[in-house]
């Protein structure tokens, strides 16, 4: 019985072009190396070129970029019908995919020099969220999507047993995407920040457009809530994992006492918001997109809110700072020991010193949320039918 | 003082600060060096500061003996009411082909103040000296030409390429391999290049806006030496100068207070705006302690410059500026006012007619980031003159560049604050530089032969060299102590590309 699961896997495996494994492989790396380089900051802080994290993420791109050239340079001038499909970009042929990674590398390459000037002119990564930065995420978010996009038009070039394969991968790829946004949002959604207005307008314009366009693509009926479950599951792997290595600061000064590499924030609680757009998306499948929009865009903007809300007050209190959680091990070297780091916090600096007041959560902005919610719900839903049917 | 007067001056501080190149709590100069010991080692240490925060500087230290087996740096950070703790010590490599000369790359990741403490350890003794330096945002950086060229190309591949793949996302990839798209999709195609190239100029229009936001915010946070009101008084008996800081910062009390650097709370040189005229003044503080005030010394009317030296209790130490209109219209009459002393420091100089100090091997033009030597040799009534301390020095250099742009107020130990060296070095444990050898007199020889006197008989004086890349016309005032006396003169030189 086993011999035959296990031959059945392996012919799926070897059923599925091998260029979809590297991709999925350069799309993790990245994703792992990005979030082992802010760990390293906020544990180490000492950073160079060639630091571990960072030749982890340029191995993903260097494998990504190099394996989308080679396709594209086999498919232009060795053989057109070498893969089963392609779009021509400015005379070159190649999946549609493989132009979105080649963006994506050259988007990171270029991310790079910017980012070396950025540092001499303004200081070290004064913030996560800075021109250079984003530039860096365009690229990667231009690899994530290429893989997504070929895991699509894979799933809708193929049948039977090899498209439940490939919607299994193509969860993962959409998962990978989630973690990348979560990463994006780290200066929001500490625990301390998230009963402040911008955690929850940030989390629910990008959280609700990214898994309702998701669960519009994903053909398993409950989509959404497995996307949601990977994030979370990923996000708990890095968490439960880095703290296990001995890691010591080697900037200056240092505020507390770190001998591990430190954790990242626990991730927010998607999977119930993402149940409830499995349901609608199921229930209400021939009605107008917009009035499904609309339900889900309100569904996940009320189940959010209550369950992030709570959730983040355990995640502050003594219960959570263990392993688990690691409410007691998001914290930097360079915050300092004080009477609020479990206090929800409504002033924040900025990186040149200015102190800002964070807005609180009202019925009033909460019901611009809403609204706000809505409108990405219902993007979000045209952005998942038209990637839907992505076949090149 | 005016309207327009306080306008010009901040407009002067302003454009100060944007034209600044490179020394410390100097203005336009972001190196600190330092001549002096670590235990009873002789060095010389060369800090080359970042100018931004976080930032790397750039720290040579030349050991002036054999058989040093390791030289470490430590930045230990000390704030207002902050304890930290610091990294652990780098280790300084030995430069390749030099004797005895070691360097190390230091992250200062704060603002406000460090102390490099260098360990030299030497069989089973470790030697150590402090040097303070401050970490602050002090320059704009320019993009290079090379740096904006490969940027833009890289920009245009990705904005063009960006919007064809949005056309061919459009047009072609979810069309099913084999089929072509109908007239219809092609012609639409069109229409959402354009409105993609609409939407990508607008992110391109929205980036730049927020790197132009960023850029004030880092612009605003540069370094800017404390605002101050200079007023002068008459109360019918003599004239006094009063600095009052009028800073927010300091009025908020958000910065630390001041604190004696060798023996006084400020020291001001007011140069006359045609560099004739210098006096390195040292004002008493007042009941209102925002208030210092001195005894004008006998200069003729004129415009003149100011340079304060300040030092503050967390080792800050930087130079407040201002510019004075000195007539008989900006004299304030007040008999009421207290009279104050002179400080038995003070010194002047009226008209540069002095001739009794020599430049030793002077040029009068220098190329940018050359090494400019500082050894003087004084003279009187024909024979080397007996040096003695002036203010705890062997002798004391004010370099101006002439458009003010750059201030040095140098001694033979260097540029670093002696106060903030005294403040980070009490905290040391063991081999204690002793607070007598801190404040040491720097003539010749003191510190590379490890022999510490109160004179000079020979009447020579040398200063660490420096070097300077910002050209243009300088003017340097060197004074020495003899016989009571202290002797000042000026030196002119230039610095060309």
């Amino acid at each position: 019985m086993l011999n035959v699961i296990k031959n059945n896997i392996f012919e799926l495996i070897e059923s599925i072009p091998s260029y979809i494994f590297l991709f999925l492989i350069a799309s993790t790396a990245i994703i792992i190396g990005i979030e082992w380089d802010i760990s390293w900051h906020e544990t180490i802080g000492r950073d160079k070129l060639l630091s571990p994290p960072h030749v982890v993420v340029y191995i993903g791109g260097i494998i990504c970029g190099l394996t989308c050239a080679y396709m594209a340079l086999r498919q232009t001038f060795v053989d057109e019908n070498l893969y089963n499909r392609y779009v021509v970009f400015w005379g070159f042929k190649a999946p549609f995919a493989c132009w979105v990674c080649i963006w994506g590398a050259i988007a990171m390459l270029t991310s790079a020099p910017f980012d070396d000037w950025w540092h001499n002119a303004y200081g070290l990564d004064v913030q996560i969220i800075s021109p250079p930065h984003l530039v860096l995420a365009a690229g990667i978010f231009a690899n994530l999507m290429g893989s997504l996009f070929l895991l699509i038009a894979e799933k809708n070039l193929a049948d039977g047993k090899q498209k439940h394969f490939l919607e299994i991968l193509y969860m993962y790829a959409a998962s990978l995407i989630v973690v990348q946004f979560a990463i994006l949002l780290t200066e929001y959604s500490f625990h301390n920040k998230q009963h402040t207005y911008e955690f929850y307008k940030f989390s629910l314009i990008i959280y609700s457009f990214l898994i309702i366009a998701f669960r519009v693509v994903g053909t398993h009926k409950y989509s959404a809530t497995i996307i949601s479950i990977l994030y979370i599951l990923h996000r708990c792997l890095i968490i439960w994992i880095l703290p296990l290595f001995k890691a010591e600061p080697l900037l200056g000064p240092i505020y507390r006492d770190i001998d591990h590499y430190v954790a990242p924030y626990f991730p927010v609680l998607l999977v119930a918001p993402a149940i409830a757009i499995d349901v609608i998306h199921n229930k209400f499948r021939n009605i107008n997109n917009f009035y499904k929009a609309i339900m889900m865009g309100v569904s996940f903007c009320i189940i959010f809110l209550l369950v992030q809300w709570h959730f983040s007050e355990f995640l502050l209190s003594e219960y959570a700072r263990n392993w688990f959680f690691a409410g007691d091990n998001t914290f930097p070297y360079w915050v300092r020991v004080n009477e609020n780091n479990y206090k929800f916090w409504f002033l924040d600096w900025t990186p040149y010193g200015q102190r800002t007041e964070m807005e609180r959560v009202t019925f009033v902005n909460f019901g611009f949320l809403i609204i706000f919610t809505i409108i990405f719900s219902y993007l979000g839903t045209l952005f998942g039918s038209w990637i839907k049917k992505v076949k090149r | 003082m005016d309207k327009k007067g306080k306008t010009l001056i901040k407009a002067y501080i302003f454009s100060l600060f944007f034209l600044l190149s490179i020394l410390h709590g100097d203005i336009g100069h972001n190196n600190v060096v330092y001549e002096g010991k670590a235990g009873d080692i002789p060095i010389r240490v060369f800090v080359k500061l970042p100018g931004v925060v976080p930032g790397l500087a750039d720290v040579s230290i030349k050991v002036f003996t054999d058989n040093i087996q390791k030289v470490t740096i430590q930045p230990n950070k000390k704030d207002k009411d902050r304890k930290s703790k610091s990294p652990p010590p780098d280790v300084a490599d030995p430069i390749k082909g030099e004797k005895n000369l070691f360097s190390a790359q230091l992250w200062l990741m704060d603002y406000g103040s460090y102390s490099l403490d260098i360990r030299l350890y030497q069989n089973q003794n470790v030697h150590r000296a402090s040097i303070p330096v401050n970490s602050i945002s002090s320059r704009v950086l320019e993009m290079t030409q090379g740096t904006t060229i490969l940027l833009s190309t890289l920009l245009c591949l990705l904005f063009f390429g960006a919007i064809n793949i949005i056309r061919i996302a459009y047009k072609d990839s979810t069309q099913s391999p084999g089929d072509h798209p109908n007239h219809g999709k092609i012609i639409k195609s069109y229409i959402v290049t354009i409105v993609s190239l609409i939407i990508f100029s607008a992110i391109i229009y929205g980036g730049k806006s927020w790197w132009d936001n960023i850029d004030t915010a880092y612009q605003n946070n540069i370094f800017q030496t404390l605002e101050n009101k200079i007023e002068i008084f008459d109360n019918g008996k003599e004239k006094f100068m009063s600095i009052e800081i009028i800073d927010e910062l300091w009025k908020q009390n958000r910065m630390a207070d001041i604190i004696p650097d060798h023996g006084k709370i400020m020291h001001i040189y007011l140069i006359s705006d045609d560099y004739e005229s210098i006096a390195h003044l040292h004002p008493s503080r007042t009941e209102n302690s925002d208030v210092f005030v001195v005894k004008m010394p006998p200069v003729n009317f004129g415009e003149y410059y100011l340079f304060m030296d300040v030092t503050h209790e967390t080792g800050f130490s930087h130079t407040m500026t201002n510019k004075i209109i000195y007539n008989e219209d900006n004299i304030i009459f007040r008999d009421s006012m207290k009279g104050y002393e002179r400080d038995l420091d003070d010194s002047w100089l009226i008209n540069s007619d002095e001739n009794r100090i020599t430049w030793i091997d002077k040029k009068y033009s220098y190329k940018s980031g050359e090494n400019i030597d500082l050894q003087f040799q004084v003279m009187k009534n024909g024979k080397p003159a007996v040096l003695e301390p002036y203010i705890s020095m062997g002798g004391h250099a004010a370099l101006l560049k002439k458009d003010q742009t750059v201030f040095v107020h140098i001694h033979p130990i260097g540029t670093i604050s002696m106060a903030s060296q005294e403040m980070f070095q009490e905290s040391y444990v063991q081999n204690i530089v002793d607070q007598d050898d801190i404040c040491f007199f720097g003539f010749v020889n003191d510190s590379t032969d490890n022999n510490y006197s109160n004179i000079s008989p020979n009447g020579e004086v040398s200063f660490p060299s420096i070097n300077l890349d910002n050209t243009g016309e300088y003017g340097l005032w060197v004074q020495v102590k003899s016989d009571g006396e202290v002797i000042t003169q000026k030196f002119d030189f230039e610095i060309t590309l």
